[in-house]
């Protein structure tokens, strides 16, 4: 949890964790969004190149809040019952580490880490880093005085949606020529589904296939140069942000 | 599951599963509860992750009480209700200029007016409270954005009150504060 009002520190080693080098500079990079928290974007809000001028192999410390603050602005919300309701004045915030080293295999992201970021502040005493109360709830004290035509409001945090969405693919059965059926089952729903093959010997698969329809069966023409195939199919879990991918199919 | 239940009566009796996300939005949820649907129990109980947050239910009869909406210490929105006195006042500014447009005999103003601007003031107290209420004013008075929540309807504040002396049971007896809230806007709309 990143509380965007007090520095929020990164704690970065100047040695790359791939080829164990001490790198000449790192990269991080910081990204900021609002939606699902599987679907970053894909170009950074922030990224910073710094330098290890003294050759350090220790690590270096980073404050991201002054950064990342200002994506919120924070905004009241209302409703007129008794129900929950959307907090909306939070977003992601992910952070990675590229290096540059004399090997090249360290320029791909390290140290991949996602936190939600509140615009909450800790106090002096609190160290760094200070985190939002144990029992996810958002105020702090148990007693209150309300105003009998009055309003209170309990904020607190949920839990993340555990992903058990599944898609099995049952079989693929030939229809005709070279059109196959495929009969599968989901635990979720999607709306598009795709279906990509390969040949039994290969470890590429060939570019997705949208089928027409999202129940079972669909079927599809597969034009791969004979022998046994290998198929899959799969589809967008809205809810996830997450592609969810079947069972893998040998039809020969 | 949380569950909001109010007593003795039960006129409040609410039991929402809590949701799970991984949209940043929906991460924080805000559960409001509406007081005056407990039209004469006398507290509220929310239960949540094991933590029961009790709300005690007011009748003010003399004043209207106001309830004051901030940003709190985690980010998140809170509502303060003051139930006692309110006084509002007006500040002004202006510039001025010395005219020869005619005599004051005639109606002319020999100084005029002009970039005339106010903001509204006032103070609330907040009745009579218990101790823990201290930690709730310090993030009160530490917030950046403030609103009054009338009528569906937030209003914009800053808070005026720069300093607050925290008052003890043992040696204030009764707990009261007194704070002073601006409007965050111009009495003339000049956006």
């Amino acid at each position: 949890m990143i509380k965007s009002l007090s520095p929020y520190y990164l704690t970065i080693p100047w040695v790359a964790p791939i080829s164990e080098e001490i790198c000449t500079s790192y990269t991080l990079q910081i990204f900021v969004w609002n939606g699902l928290k599987n679907i970053p974007p894909i170009n950074p809000s922030y990224e910073i190149t710094k330098d290890n001028v003294t050759g350090s192999n220790a690590s270096d410390k980073v404050n991201i809040s002054p950064l990342v603050n200002d994506f919120i602005d924070f905004t009241p919300f209302d409703t007129t019952v008794t129900e929950l309701i959307d907090g909306f004045n939070q977003y992601w915030v992910k952070t990675q580490i590229l290096y540059t080293t004399s090997d090249e295999a360290d320029f791909v992201p390290n140290y991949e880490n996602i936190q939600l970021m509140l615009s909450g502040y800790g106090y002096g005493m609190d160290g760094e880093n200070s985190q939002i109360p144990s029992n996810n709830i958002l105020l702090t004290g148990t007693e209150f005085k309300v105003s009998r035509n009055g309003f209170f409001i309990l904020p607190i945090l949920i839990e993340e949606t555990v992903d058990t969405s599944t898609l099995v693919l049952d079989s693929v059965t030939l229809d005709t020529g070279s059109t196959y059926d495929y009969a599968f089952t989901s635990s979720f729903t999607f709306a598009q589904l795709y279906s990509q093959v390969r040949l039994d010997s290969s470890s590429a698969w060939s570019t997705a296939l949208v089928f027409s329809g999202t129940t079972s069966p669909q079927s599809r023409i597969v034009s791969i140069g004979g022998g046994v195939f290998e198929t899959r199919i799969y589809a967008f879990n809205p809810l996830i942000g997450n592609n969810i991918y079947s069972n893998i199919v040998s039809v020969s | 599951m949380i569950t909001v239940i109010s007593y003795p009566d039960n006129q409040i009796n609410e039991s929402i599963a809590e949701p799970t996300s991984l949209l940043a939005t929906e991460m924080v949820q805000s559960l409001w509860v509406d007081v005056s649907e407990a039209t004469t129990d006398e507290y509220i109980e929310i239960v949540f992750n094991g933590v029961t947050t009790t709300l005690l239910i007011t009748d003010e009869c003399r004043y209207t009480p106001i309830d004051i909406y901030f940003q709190n210490k985690e980010g998140a929105s809170q509502i303060i209700p003051f139930f006692k006195a309110k006084t509002e006042s007006l500040n002004t500014s202006k510039e001025e200029f010395e005219s020869d447009r005619g005599q004051p005999s005639a109606g002319n103003h020999q100084f005029v007016k002009f970039n005339v601007q106010g903001r509204g003031k006032f103070k609330v107290n907040s009745g009579f409270l218990s101790e823990e209420m201290n930690e709730t004013f310090t993030q009160l008075l530490l917030s950046e954005r403030v609103w009054m929540y009338k009528d569906e309807i937030f209003t914009p504040l800053n808070v005026s009150t720069s300093s607050i002396e925290y008052k003890t049971r043992q040696k204030d007896r009764l707990i009261n504060y007194e704070i002073e809230l601006e409007e965050a806007f111009n009495k003339i709309n000049n956006v």
